[in-house]
């Protein structure tokens, strides 16, 4: 009995999985071969240059664009299949989209009309903290405080994971942070599951506990922050000393007498050659987006040739 | 769902509104001076014997209303470009459709309630105008006495019209995803279909009836046509002889020309078998016997092809029953092609 309760027990804790998932638009590959497990519980930080497949993976999640070819489940189905998978999953596209001709009551009484789990008095709560106008309308509010209605309208609908393509982009420091700071709150809150898209690392590094960067279309890397960074390393060696073993470089800089690489390792590094150095995870996402900008030469020439 | 694109919706809806009431006052206040006209100058004119001045002056009554309703084919383009047209593709350019798609009712539901209310709108708007118009005009139709000549202005298909053109709007603007050029395709397709039924499909909504009028010769001269009632709608004429041939350009008015070697051909039927003197193309009152002799060689009648004026309902509602079956398609098209993205 309890074998048949914690059977499949892989499927049910991952939010998000995909395989082979891919979306291109005629000759354009805007998400090629995407295959990831994401863990519920988490704050994924998606990371990668303008142009790499973020919006086209958190639109292909949230159900509002379908894949050309591979799948994508979230909670063990496809996206937004059901009203129960509508429910669970909320969305901040790009550019906080609102209907500017509605007021900021008009966006409540929408989210209410529209969600049968709506918490009007979250709402209500959020509006008031934020000093939103009930009556004004939405066309007329600043970038930061339309984000932030949007950001209510997705927290209001009470979902399992929350879906944010850029959230914070249009926004100063400041209104970044609070905008980070009550997204932080409603993960500890309620458990919710997020996936946050951004090109600006430090904004993944304040609130995100996994990381995936995407490149050209193509996953790079993929995994908890904190294994990412216990798994990678500086080294600093003399020029002619050759790479440890069992190490996978992923960047390497000389200068006439210093080698410094990038590597991935899983043991402990013991060559007395080489000094090892912790890495953060803004060298992570730049060692990797250099890789990835280096594969795309390396295909762009085998192409030519 | 349905307060959500009601809420949308109702600054177009009190913009229609605004200008049905304008629409109205102009006709109270002009609609009773036209019917005490026509009952003081038309009924009993007969009797005066001046009915031809009478319905001369009573027709050119109000002109710019007549001509308003005349082109009152626009409240259908207007409810498709402004209406069904950024029902659909005005989302798509604001990136509204993606809040509107991942909250917990379906996006399938956000399009019903959109087609709904601004289908329901369109019927409403179009059957006020149409009411109003056909009531205001009813004298002056009832003087013209052509109901098919002001078919698709009058009765109910203006009603058949505007929901076709709302829901093409919805239609192309899921496709095209683009306001303007949404509006630009929806006129386009519009005016087609119409074109489509008023040349090609209305005519044939019955089998035409026929009717064989002679070119005869019966001493006071020569007689063509006949007593079709005028209400009728005339879908073809052509002139043919007795085997069959048809002859398309023969003017009804009848040329005569002179050929060099003396003998008269009648335009666009054949050269005459007598000989025709001092002919004079415009006198045709004095036209003399050898002429008539000369017509009546060619043994040629006329063939009408015409739907009766006793059809005009049947057509109304066959022309109703058609665009609200394309909005049906065109709906069903829309909803399978929003849920397939």
């Amino acid at each position: 009995m309890l074998s048949i309760l914690l059977g499949d027990g892989s499927g049910v804790s991952s939010v998000l999985e995909t395989e082979d998932l891919t979306k291109s638009y005629r000759a354009k590959m805007a998400l090629s071969n995407c295959t990831i497990d994401v863990p519920q519980g988490h704050v994924v930080g998606l990371v990668g240059p303008n142009g790499s497949g973020k919006s086209t993976l958190l639109n292909i999640a949230s159900g509002v664009l379908s894949p050309t070819s591979g799948s994508i489940q979230v909670f063990g189905s496809p996206p937004a299949s059901s009203s129960t998978q509508l429910e669970r999953v909320s969305f901040v596209a790009q550019d906080t989209p609102v209907y500017t001709g509605f007021s900021v009551r008009d966006h409540l009484r929408y989210g209410q009309h529209v969600n049968p789990k709506w918490d009007d008095n979250l709402a209500r709560r959020r509006v008031e903290q934020l000093g939103l106008d009930l009556g004004q309308r939405a066309g007329k509010l600043s970038g930061g405080q339309r984000a932030q209605l949007a950001l209510t309208l997705a927290i209001a609908k009470r979902p399992d994971f929350l879906l944010l393509d850029e959230p914070v982009a249009s926004l100063d420091p400041l209104a970044r942070r609070e905008f980070l700071q009550i997204l932080m709150e409603t993960v500890a809150d309620r458990g919710v599951s997020i996936l946050l898209s951004s090109h600006l690392v430090a904004d993944i590094e304040r609130v995100c506990d996994y990381l995936i960067v995407l490149v050209s279309s193509r996953v790079q890397l993929a995994g908890e922050v904190e294994d990412l960074l216990a798994t990678h390393h500086r080294l600093i060696g003399p020029r002619d000393a050759t790479p440890p073993e069992s190490q996978v470089v992923i960047e390497s800089s000389y200068t006439e007498r210093q080698s410094t690489l990038f590597v991935r390792s899983d043991g402990p590094i013991l060559d007395p050659h080489w000094t090892v150095e912790a890495v953060n995870l803004e060298d992570l996402v730049l060692a990797y987006m250099g890789q990835g900008r280096t594969e795309r030469e390396v295909n762009a020439n085998e192409e030519l040739a | 769902m349905i307060w959500f694109a009601w809420r949308q919706f109702r600054v177009q809806a009190l913009i229609a509104l605004t200008l049905l009431i304008a629409l109205g006052i102009a006709f109270l206040v002009t609609g009773p001076h036209l019917l005490h006209t026509y009952n003081t100058t038309i009924v009993g004119c007969k009797a005066r014997g001046n009915c031809n001045d009478s319905i001369g002056s009573f027709l050119s009554a109000y002109p710019f209303l007549q001509n308003l309703l005349t082109e009152s084919w626009l409240l259908a383009v207007l409810v498709g470009i402004f209406w069904g047209a950024p029902a659909v593709a005005r989302e798509f350019d604001t990136g509204t459709y993606r809040l509107a798609w991942t909250q917990s009712a379906s996006r399938t539901q956000w399009l019903t309630a959109k087609i709904v209310v601004g289908g329901l709108a369109s019927v409403v708007t179009a059957g006020l105008f149409t009411l109003m118009a056909t009531l205001w005009s009813s004298p002056l139709d009832r003087v013209r006495d052509q109901p098919f000549s002001l078919f698709d202005t009058r009765d109910i298909v203006p009603i058949g019209y505007a929901l076709f053109a709302f829901t093409l709007g919805v239609a192309v603007g899921a496709v095209v995803r683009r306001t303007i050029p949404t509006m630009a395709v929806t006129i386009a397709g519009f005016a087609a279909v119409r074109g489509l039924f008023n040349f090609y499909i209305r005519p044939h909504f019955a089998a035409a009836m026929h009717t064989v009028f002679a070119f005869t010769s019966a001493g006071k001269g020569l007689r063509i046509g006949g007593n079709l009632n005028p209400g009728n709608w005339m879908i073809s004429t052509k002139v043919e002889n007795a085997a069959g041939k048809v002859f398309p350009n023969l003017n009804r008015g009848f040329d005569f020309q002179t050929n060099a070697n003396g003998t008269t051909t009648l335009v666009g039927a054949g050269v005459c078998p007598n000989k025709i003197l001092s002919l004079s193309g415009a006198n045709h009152t004095g036209m003399s016997k050898a002429a008539e002799q000369c017509i009546n060689s060619f043994h040629l009648h006329e063939l009408i092809s015409y739907q009766p004026v006793s059809r005009y309902w049947s057509f109304q509602w066959y022309e109703l029953a058609s665009y609200v079956v394309l909005s049906l398609i065109l709906v069903t098209f829309s909803v399978w092609w929003i849920r397939r993205r």
